[in-house]
């Protein structure tokens, strides 16, 4: 090659690399790739968080025994294969051959160890998974025996959540060290983390799965998103998490780059007054019903107008710019024990007047509608949008927005009537259980459920998905959740958000609905 | 000096005090982060075993006790979500900060200087009808904007500068130049208002009767004189800029102080927001102190006794 063009080439190589912060020299290796994510890791440490971003990064480089597929199909991992030994012990078999990237051998004493730390660390923010294992065993190196407290069908799933760790470099390096440099066995080993500016990771060289193409990975976090389109445009990086909706067409449009969205799990929902007979003051009465007036929520007839009002089409495309699918019910279609015979009420005002009416609210009556104004895409826009909605059906709503740190704490305490939130897990089950089931502490049940909502016969049939261990049986109670929730709306579900990532034309990736942007899943044409 | 200096040691104890409190009862009436903190597997049993291992279900000046009580062990509390000591993961990020308002306090101030002497000189001339306008856009545009439309214009359009993040100087040009605009609109109408003030004065009729220079007397006399309320507001420019430069940075993904401040607002992370508002009052101490020294040496009557 003549220097004409080499010379180009080497400057723009070194410009890159520079821009990755690395040595020129390990250029050569394989394909770098950066990804702008919205978000910084807080620790690397696995326990202790529960924020998708960090566990995004994170996964790079550790792995859990169960995995679940960008659609939220559970796959194996470091476990090749499980079953139900009885209704309290299920059994993997794992991977043997393993090796973590210091070199420690992954086995059934390491999945024991780190089980057991996401269940017994004082700080673990992970108990929730895995308190229900009373007894881990490693009965051979790759066989390990969970036996649990209650019947578990979930357990699959809930391990998922659990990162492997190296036993002996987790207790030489203590929580300090693994909160800073993780050792796992995955396809990408630590390089370097500089708080707030990047990390840096290079592709396993022993890796135990198929190769990963992109051999270098750096993550950026960008928080702002209009940044983040700005960097992707400007070619400073290959990938970005979440395009903010007004964007979406220019990036689409300019050539070089594509957008890559998806219906993602999130769903945002209406919550109404189930418990509170009158409104006045919090929190004996009905916040945002005005002072002595019964509470209309109580009458089904009132939750089913209110569903027929909404007209979540409309939302979507005006509001949420296409960004978004109706929801037909409280899971989405992919994932398991949605119904499909569920379909949500059609828009129908009329219907909705005729309720109403029929409930004895003819002219309609006045409500507070809680919205936070900083958590969920658009979320003070849809407020707006519902505002109009129930005004055409002769419902006065009076719209109290708030940042999400004053809004969260005051709905755990239920200083509300009638409040739109999001919920996501991907764990169906968890699902019903937090929007739908009666507030308990004695069984943790309503964590999202900040209407107080309870129907003792719906909670017979969650429990029924919390603790069957017979397949069918519990499918078939899935589907009658669903029924049940539609004949007596103790949720209103609007929407499902969806995912959006931009790239670079010449990759291509799986949009996760789990919202991991993951390099190993990247491939280049 | 040194009982100036003794007095306002006492005095940044207090503030230490009144700040911390004031900032924890905030916080604490507002909620907690438990909500935030757990993922949604958590049941409602586990809020409140959480709740109780953190001590967040004790009343406000119990926690404001124990946080006092280990605060003079020099222990300010361990972020929820960093699981590192508060105080740690802000002073890590104080020196990116720093860089970001020296240069920002360095191109205001050069200049700002010569084009508010300059209105001064002339005024109600266009130059100074000029500045003034000017000026005016630079104070009212909010920085979210002017951040957004430089980015759109140098990186998008231009590929002339990075987008975000931090590295060489060409990472510096563009929050610099955002902070910078509505400094520079600042400070030419402080240094213009000053210098029209001063130059009707006696002692400057006093000067041009001695037939001195226009230059020496403008440079010389009038401008030292302007420098003293300049010089506060110019410090508590700086000290604002230190810790609340937080929309700036996190558009241009600037890894500072600022940009953990918002995270951790925005998820009730109490103990970073404590011992933010510490270092932040412990910074303004500083460079209260420092302007107040300044005073002396700008101007020879000042004396502290």
């Amino acid at each position: 090659m003549t220097s004409w063009i080499t010379r180009p080439l080497v400057v723009a190589g070194v410009a890159l690399a520079l821009l990755a912060g690395i040595a020129p020299k390990n250029y050569a290796q394989g394909r770098p790739v950066i990804i702008a994510a919205s978000g910084d890791a807080e620790t690397m440490d696995p326990m202790l968080t529960a924020i998708s971003t960090t566990g995004s990064v994170q996964r790079h480089m550790l792995e859990p025994l169960t995995d679940n597929d960008p659609d939220a199909k559970i796959i194996p991992m470091l476990a090749a294969s499980w079953r139900a030994v009885d209704t309290l012990t299920w059994e993997f078999k794992l991977r043997s051959g393993v090796r973590f990237h210091n070199g420690e051998p992954f086995n059934a004493e390491a999945a024991k160890f780190s089980i057991e730390r996401a269940r017994d660390h004082p700080k673990s923010l992970q108990k929730a998974y895995v308190n229900l294992m009373k007894d881990v065993r490693a009965v051979d190196e790759t066989t390990l025996r969970i036996i649990t407290s209650d019947p578990s069908p979930d357990l699959v799933a809930n391990i998922g959540a659990i990162f492997m760790l190296p036993p002996r470099y987790a207790r030489e390096a203590g929580d300090e060290g693994l909160g800073r440099k993780p050792v796992g066995t995955g396809p990408y080993r630590f390089v370097e983390w500089v708080r707030d500016e990047r990390v840096v990771l290079e592709a396993n060289p022993n890796y135990w799965g198929p190769k990963p193409q992109a051999t270098r990975v750096t993550i950026r976090p960008i928080p702002e998103g209009a940044t983040r389109v700005a960097a992707l445009l400007a070619g400073e990086v290959d990938v970005i998490e979440g395009i903010p909706i007004p964007d979406v067409p220019r990036v689409a449009k300019t050539r070089g780059f594509k957008v890559l969205r998806k219906q993602g799990p999130r769903l945002i929902f209406l919550a109404m007054d189930a418990s509170r007979d009158r409104g006045g003051a919090h929190p004996q009465f009905s916040p945002g019903i005005p002072a002595g007036q019964p509470n209309p929520f109580k009458d089904v007839r009132v939750r089913q107008a209110f569903y027929s009002a909404i007209n979540t089409k409309e939302i979507v495309e005006q509001v949420m710019g296409g960004a978004a699918a109706p929801a037909e019910q409280i899971l989405p279609p992919f994932m398991y024990g949605y119904n499909p015979r569920v379909r949500r009420p059609s828009y129908d005002p009329s219907r909705a007047k005729r309720l109403l009416a029929e409930a004895g609210y003819p002219n309609g009556f006045t409500v507070r509608l809680d919205v936070p104004t900083d958590r969920y895409v658009n979320d003070r826009e849809v407020g707006l949008a519902l505002v109009g909605m129930l005004s055409r059906v002769g419902i006065t709503v009076q719209l109290n927005g708030m940042p999400r740190a004053i809004y969260f704490p005051r709905m755990r305490v239920f200083d509300t009537s009638l409040q739109m939130s999001g919920w996501l897990t991907l764990i169906s089950s968890i699902n019903w259980t937090a929007m739908l089931g009666c507030v308990d502490p004695k069984t943790g049940y309503g964590r999202a459920n900040y209407g107080r909502y309870c129907s003792a016969e719906l909670n017979r049939i969650i429990d029924v998905l919390n603790t069957e261990m017979d397949e069918k049986k519990r499918l078939a109670a899935f589907y009658q959740v669903a029924e049940f929730t539609r004949q007596d709306v103790g949720k209103i579900p609007l929407y499902f958000e969806e995912l959006i990532r931009g790239v670079k034309d010449g990759i291509s990736m799986p949009v996760r609905v789990d919202e991991y942007v993951l390099a190993h899943e990247i491939t280049f044409k | 000096m040194t009982r100036f200096l003794f007095n306002r040691l006492v005095q940044m104890i207090g503030v230490f005090l009144v700040i911390s409190m004031v900032i924890f009862m905030l916080l604490v009436f507002t909620g907690d982060p438990i909500e935030l903190l757990l993922p949604p597997a958590a049941g409602i049993d586990q809020i409140e075993a959480m709740r109780e291992r953190l001590g967040l279900n004790q009343p406000w000046y119990v926690q404001y006790l124990k946080f006092l009580r280990s605060a003079l062990r020099g222990d300010l509390g361990t972020s929820f979500y960093f699981h590192e000591p508060a105080i740690r993961l802000v002073l890590e990020r104080l020196p990116a900060s720093l860089e970001l308002v020296i240069w920002t306090m360095l191109i205001s101030t050069a200049i700002a200087i010569p084009l508010g002497v300059l209105a001064a000189a002339r005024p109600n001339s266009w130059y100074d009808r000029g500045v003034l306008l000017g000026s005016l856009v630079g104070i009212s545009a909010p920085t979210f904007w002017i951040g957004i439309v430089l980015i759109a214009l140098f990186v998008v359009t231009l590929h002339a500068l990075p987008s975000s993040g931090r590295g060489g100087w060409q990472h510096l040009v563009l929050p610099v130049a955002t902070l910078a605009f509505y400094r520079i609109a600042l400070f030419v109408r402080l240094i213009r208002a000053g210098m029209l003030d001063v130059l009707s004065q006696d002692f400057i009729r006093t000067a041009r009767a001695k037939g001195l220079y226009e230059r020496v007397i403008i440079y010389r006399h009038a401008l030292k004189n302007t420098l003293i309320p300049f010089t506060t507001i110019a410090g508590i420019q700086m000290g604002g800029l230190i810790a609340f430069a937080v929309v700036t940075e996190k558009i241009f993904a600037w890894p500072g102080m600022g940009r953990l401040l918002l995270i951790s607002i925005e998820r009730l992370d109490y103990p970073i927001v404590v011992a933010y508002a510490i270092v932040t009052a412990a910074l303004f101490v500083v460079i209260n102190l420092t302007v107040d020294v300044l005073y002396a040496l700008i101007d020879p009557r000042i004396r502290y006794e």
